[in-house]
């Protein structure tokens, strides 16, 4: 028995006092203990995906015995592996982002830097947690870990009415993890053990679950996901959240967090109720692309950038879900993917926004710039790649993600045609031009036009922040052009769910 | 030797990404290295198209257990045709720049995307199926957004239109990041109606290679036959269309291209000669021939070549009518281009109406290579005399001649090849595509094409005599007076533009000779189930033809040179009824704003501020508040009690660890890291007490 992937976990874990213990001594510059203090997750995961690849089943585990549960098991497979990559590479690099940006935010008092520091490290340890977890229960408790130093981290370093922001933040999330739970304990419950392996196994037959009880469950656990993932209706709390928190964490917020619930529900939902999922499939599908058009139209329309940003995100969740309710390898692959994309695009998008507020005088507003692009030519680089991966733009891994997605859309229209999915399919390739309109738009708004007064002397942001964006611009490039890795991973899930 | 191919279209996009490493080191190694790697490009082009034999040149790309594509270059007759013409024409517009673009600002940027849009633009034209053709088709439009808005800071001397001008309430002058715009987000829409078609297409054949989607339409259950059975083959094959119409601005979806001539005047000889609207002439002529077989099974040719030609003759009228009364030399050129274009797509739709199939076909290709010669040199020389005469203006110009003496002669061959006059090539293109309408009894078209030689005749003489006869205008004596004389271009500019105009004399004069080899040629490249007809010689017919058309040309020639050659030219005071309908492109750029742009976003405001903050907000809002009113109201949270018990923990724990002891600066904090520390003391339990159990 190695300990390895226990070292994702627990290293966060000890992080937590010891980033607090070096925030007294370096104040802001605690952001680099917590930046190196993450690449051992990183390290962890990629010596765990290496060694997994080689196992007949490509999946790398760890489990350790939790009476009276069950086991407590964390794994590296083809579906958790470049989410894990991509995670603790952003937790990385926003950790690098936070040092200028909250040093501005917090000025100079070391026990608030501490603060800081330490809910990020618990947060981080909530997100890796709850994409290794093996079991429902251990799922779920990632699952609130990651929920409440967030909550905290909206309301002490947020904007605006941060106090009514966070709690409402809070509100609904929790809400949605608690119909979650009460679809794990049923699950649990009809199984026999909350271990996912086990529960699949138990449940195989389809005959032990009453089909009215399978789509209750399977209702309670989407409703739960799709809180987290911001469908429309359930999305109130998402716009402000995301605008108001403090922008690193609004980054990873929009980045790493929200999509996590597009991957419990590949994870959980699908793999444990595929008919289930595929019997409301169709309201789903229509949902998604709600979200998708509601989302894109509500970004169309802002001034504050990062309103915008909080808007796009909620509209790129409806993609994820388009993905799965099309139920087709094609479709996982593509919203598991679309998960990658977003993750890329979002965390160099709300970098950048963090970099013009910081070089800016904190402003949000899009009509009070102009003319950036000489003055910042890094940051209006990475934000013209970042953009254009979310407008799915070949050459970017958002076109690979899309491209993936959306002909899931119209393999299941044509495998047994129906014009409804013929036409939510058309609509969903639609949407995109949405995304092209708010995109572009705010490109101008930011970047071109003529330089004022007030831009004139904006410079160039510092490297903790330039770094962290190249790095992203990079992956988002070589996974537009060499898709490969990612999409063979995703497309073997997809294939052992759909079973075609 | 199989990377010869792959080197075409490879070469300058390796160009584009060292360029900033050569502006590193070098101005001058970045700008003569980026016309080198061009160059690389061209002669591997026609190293290609001599040495290689046909083929699909392929290596691995993407596999996995859903879909397994190659990335390919296909070397055939088509691809060959294409290439050269792009990588050649790119060359000298790139030598071009050399001079043109000296003292400009971004010039990293600007070379930068130059060879990334060559590059593009040739992977389009080489890539063996839709995937990869659609990374380059794609490329080709970001880099004319970016280089039509190159000049970003919208300096009013970079915008396009007259100021100030309206219609229907709509500006209809714009700065160069708004053309940019524009460009992109009107050519995506078409191109999501073909992402759509390609989507459909693979969903049912699973291949996007273009030999395979021709092979599988022989095989039973072919992907046409499942898509007609769902009554979705013609949609499909329209959809598909609607990229092209994007791309090569045809209508409806034309008017981003007069605007795109904000950018400097090489990027306007790129987009319009060589690159970006031959992408969608160039993918008709692709998928043309396969769709045509694939329709023919179930009778729908007639209505999806019918559409073609249908859209390409109205462009091509509708553009033209517009360049009678335009003001800006580069609109001119711009309105005609798309009118050009039109009767391309008019050919390729008439191939497919046709029984002789080649016919058209090679009507359409053909022209594309007349017209990117003389329209690359038009727009070159048009840039010279724009940055001679400081305005766009062409009415601020005229009595150029006598200064500019080859420029001017550079201008009129290439006008003359525009108009059509023999014997420079774009008269024998040109009439091959009448010819091909007539002798397949498609008069209407016939017509619509000869009434659109008037227009062109009187367009193009209306845009010399303005520019180039009579006196100076009061702009040119000023600048003459502040000393900025009018004078020839040097070495570098002027080669390019005269060697291109002097080559549509030259493959005009020798036209007869390679004509038809050249056609026999390109129908090497067509599949061999498709009924190809035969291309006619030389009858009676075919010279009452020219007559016809030699004489249309010369009635617009005539009616242009009497109004502006031999009258000065002055800008109408009044204008209204049907020069105010043409000015305004028939209204169709205000009718767009109007209902899509405008519609779109009050649509979205109303959503904005009816559902989202009227319910959603709101809704979220009130829950917060009452539970923070409940929480006060009912001393839960009362402030003081959780003070309390959070200075207890914070007192406890303080003792513990001397860490803890600089835990007082506030309450919450003390709150939150006490709670942070509760749930790591949980988890270490979990972990290790209990999973050790």
């Amino acid at each position: 028995m190695t300990f390895l992937l226990i070292g994702a976990i627990v290293v966060p874990l000890i992080g937590v006092p010891v980033v607090y213990g070096f925030s007294l001594l370096l104040k802001d510059r605690a952001g680099y203990v917590a930046s190196l203090l993450s690449l051992v997750p990183l390290a962890a995961v990629l010596i765990a995906g290496v060694e997994g690849s080689s196992s007949p089943q490509r999946s790398y585990n760890e489990l350790y015995s939790w009476s009276p549960i069950g086991t407590f098991g964390l794994r590296v497979d083809n579906l958790s592996l470049p989410i894990l990559l991509i995670i603790s590479l952003l937790v990385t690099l926003i950790a690098l982002f936070s040092v200028p940006y909250m040093r501005q935010r917090i000025g100079d008092d070391p026990g608030r830097y501490g603060l800081y520091y330490s809910l990020y490290m618990l947060y981080s340890l909530g997100m890796i947690g709850t994409v290794l977890a093996t079991n429902l229960i251990e799922f779920y408790l990632f699952f609130e870990i990651m929920l409440v130093p967030s909550f905290f981290l909206i309301a002490e370093w947020g904007y605006g009415e941060r106090d009514k922001i966070s709690l409402t933040y809070f509100i609904w999330t929790h809400v949605g993890a608690l119909v979650l739970l009460v679809g794990i304990l049923v699950t649990g419950f009809l199984a026999g053990t909350t271990d996912m392996d086990s529960v699949v196994n138990n449940l195989a037959n389809p005959s032990t679950v009453p089909s009215l009880v399978r789509l209750g469950v399977v209702g309670a656990m989407c409703f739960g996901l799709f809180v987290k993932i911001a469908q429309f209706g359930l999305h109130a709390w998402l716009p402000s959240a995301y605008a108001e928190a403090p922008t690193p964490i609004s980054a990873l917020l929009s980045a790493a967090m929200t999509g996590i619930g597009g991957y419990a529900i590949v994870r959980i939902v699908m793999t444990i109720y595929p008919s289930g999922f595929q019997a409301l499939s169709a309201i789903f599908a229509g949902w998604a692309l709600v979200t998708m058009f509601y989302g894109s139209a509500m970004a169309l329309v802002q001034d504050d950038i990062k309103k915008l940003l909080a808007y796009s995100s909620m509209s790129q969740m409806g993609y994820i879900l388009f993905g799965l309710a099309t139920f087709t390898s094609f479709g996982i692959s593509g919203s598991m993917f679309q998960y990658i994309s977003n993750a890329t695009a979002k965390g160099i998008l709300f970098i950048a926004v963090g970099a013009i507020m910081l070089q800016f005088r904190g402003e949000r507003s899009m009509s009070k710039m102009g003319g950036l692009a000489g003055k910042m030519p890094i940051t209006a680089s990475a934000a013209f790649i970042g953009s254009l991966a979310l407008m799915g733009f070949p050459s970017t891994n958002g076109f690979f993600s899309e491209f993936l997605l959306f002909q899931g859309g119209f393999v299941r229209a044509t495998i047994a045609f129906s014009d409804y999915r013929v036409i939510v399919a058309i609509l969903g390739v639609v949407a995109t031009a949405f995304t092209a309109g708010y995109s572009l738009l705010a490109l101008r708004k930011i970047f071109f036009g003529p330089s004022n007064g007030d831009t004139a002397n904006v410079k160039e942001a510092p490297w903790t922040i330039t770094v962290p964006l190249i790095v992203l611009s990079i992956i988002t490039v070589v996974l537009g052009i060499y898709p490969g890795p990612i999409i063979s991973r995703f497309a073997a899930i997809g294939k052992a769910i759909v079973g075609a | 030797m199989t990377l010869i191919p792959w080197l075409i279209w490879t070469a300058p996009l390796a160009g584009a990404v060292l360029t900033p490493a050569f502006a590193k080191i070098h101005p001058g190694l970045r700008n003569y290295g980026a016309v080198a790697f061009t160059l690389v490009s061209a002669i591997f082009a026609t190293l290609t198209a001599f040495t290689i034999a046909q083929g699909d040149y392929q290596v691995a790309w993407i596999s996995s257990s859903i879909f397994n594509v190659n990335a390919g270059v296909l070397v055939d007759p088509l691809s060959m045709f294409l290439a050269n013409i792009v990588a050649w024409i790119s060359f000298l517009i790139m030598v071009y720049s050399l001079q043109y673009m000296k003292g400009e600002f971004g010039l990293t940027r600007y070379w930068f995307f130059m060879n990334l849009f060559i590059g593009n633009m040739l992977l389009l034209v080489l890539a063996d199926n839709l995937l990869l053709m659609f990374f380059g088709w794609e490329g080709v439009g970001l880099c004319s957004y970016a280089l039509i808005g190159h000049f970003y800071h919208d300096e009013p001397e970079h915008w396009v239109g007259v100021p100030g001008d309206t219609a229907l309430g709509v500006p209809q002058a714009f700065p160069p990041s708004h053309a940019g715009m524009k460009a992109f987000v009107m050519t995506r829409i078409g191109d999501i109606a073909l992402l759509i078609a390609i989507f459909l297409i693979f969903a049912t054949a699973g291949t996007f290679n273009y030999g395979e989607l021709a092979t599988k339409l022989g095989q039973p259950g072919s992907w046409a036959s499942v898509l007609s059975g769902f009554g979705l083959l013609l949609p499909t094959a329209l959809l598909f269309f609607g990229g092209p119409i994007g791309k090569s601005a045809q209508f409806p979806l034309q008017e981003w291209l007069p605007d795109a001539m904000a950018g400097p005047s090489s990027v306007s000889a790129l987009i319009h000669a060589a690159t970006m609207v031959k992408a969608g002439v160039f993918l008709v002529g692709r998928m043309g021939p396969i769709f045509y077989i694939a329709l023919l099974q179930f009778n729908l040719v007639t209505p999806f070549f019918g559409t073609i030609a249908w859209i390409g003759a109205f462009t091509a009228f509708l553009a033209a009518t517009q360049a009678t009364v335009a003001r800006e030399i580069k609109k001119v050129l711009a309105y005609s281009t798309v009118s050009q274009i039109g009767y391309m797509m008019m050919a390729l739709g008439i191939a497919g109406l046709s029984a002789n199939f080649i016919a058209g076909y090679s009507a359409g290709l053909l022209q594309l290579m007349s017209h990117a010669i003389f329209k690359a040199s038009l727009f070159l020389a048009a840039g010279w005399v724009i940055h001679v005469t400081e305005t766009r203006f062409m009415d601020q110009m005229g009595g150029l001649a006598k200064a500019m003496r080859l420029t001017s002669v550079s201008m009129l061959l290439a006008g003359l090849s525009l108009i059509g006059i023999p014997p420079f090539s774009g008269f024998w293109t040109k009439d091959s595509i009448l010819s091909s309408a007539f002798q397949s009894s498609q008069f209407v078209f016939y017509g619509i094409g000869l009434a659109t030689v008037l227009l062109t005749a009187f367009y193009t003489t209306r845009m010399l005599g303005i520019t180039f006869a009579g006196k100076s205008s009061d702009h040119v004596n000023e600048l003459a007076e502040e000393g900025k004389l009018a004078h020839e271009a040097g070495l570098t500019m002027l080669v390019p533009y005269l060697a291109l105009a002097v080559a549509s004399l030259g493959l005009g004069i020798f036209y007869p000779f390679y004509s038809g080899p050249l056609t026999s040629y390109i129908a090497k490249a067509l599949p061999a189930t498709l009924p190809l007809g035969t291309v006619p010689g030389l009858t009676s017919t075919e010279v009452l033809l020219y007559g016809a058309s030699i004489g249309m040309a010369g009635v617009g020639l005539v009616m242009g040179y009497l109004l502006y050659f031999r009258r000065p030219y002055t800008v109408p005071t009044k204008v209204g009824g049907l020069r105010a309908f043409l000015w305004h492109r028939w209204y169709l750029d205000a009718i767009n704003y109007r209902v899509y742009v405008s519609g779109l976003t009050s649509a979205s405001r109303g959503l904005y501020r009816y559902i989202e903050q009227g319910i959603w907000d709101k809704l979220s809002s009130t829950v917060a508040r009452d539970v923070i009113d409940y929480s006060e109201a009912s001393g839960v949270l009362d402030s003081r009690v959780v003070d309390g018990a959070v200075d207890d923990v914070a007192t406890a724990g303080s003792r513990l660890s001397n860490l803890l002891r600089r835990l007082q600066s506030g309450v919450t904090e003390q709150y939150i890291i006490s709670f942070a520390i509760g749930i790591a003391l949980l988890l270490i339990y979990m972990i290790f007490v209990v999973g050790a159990r």
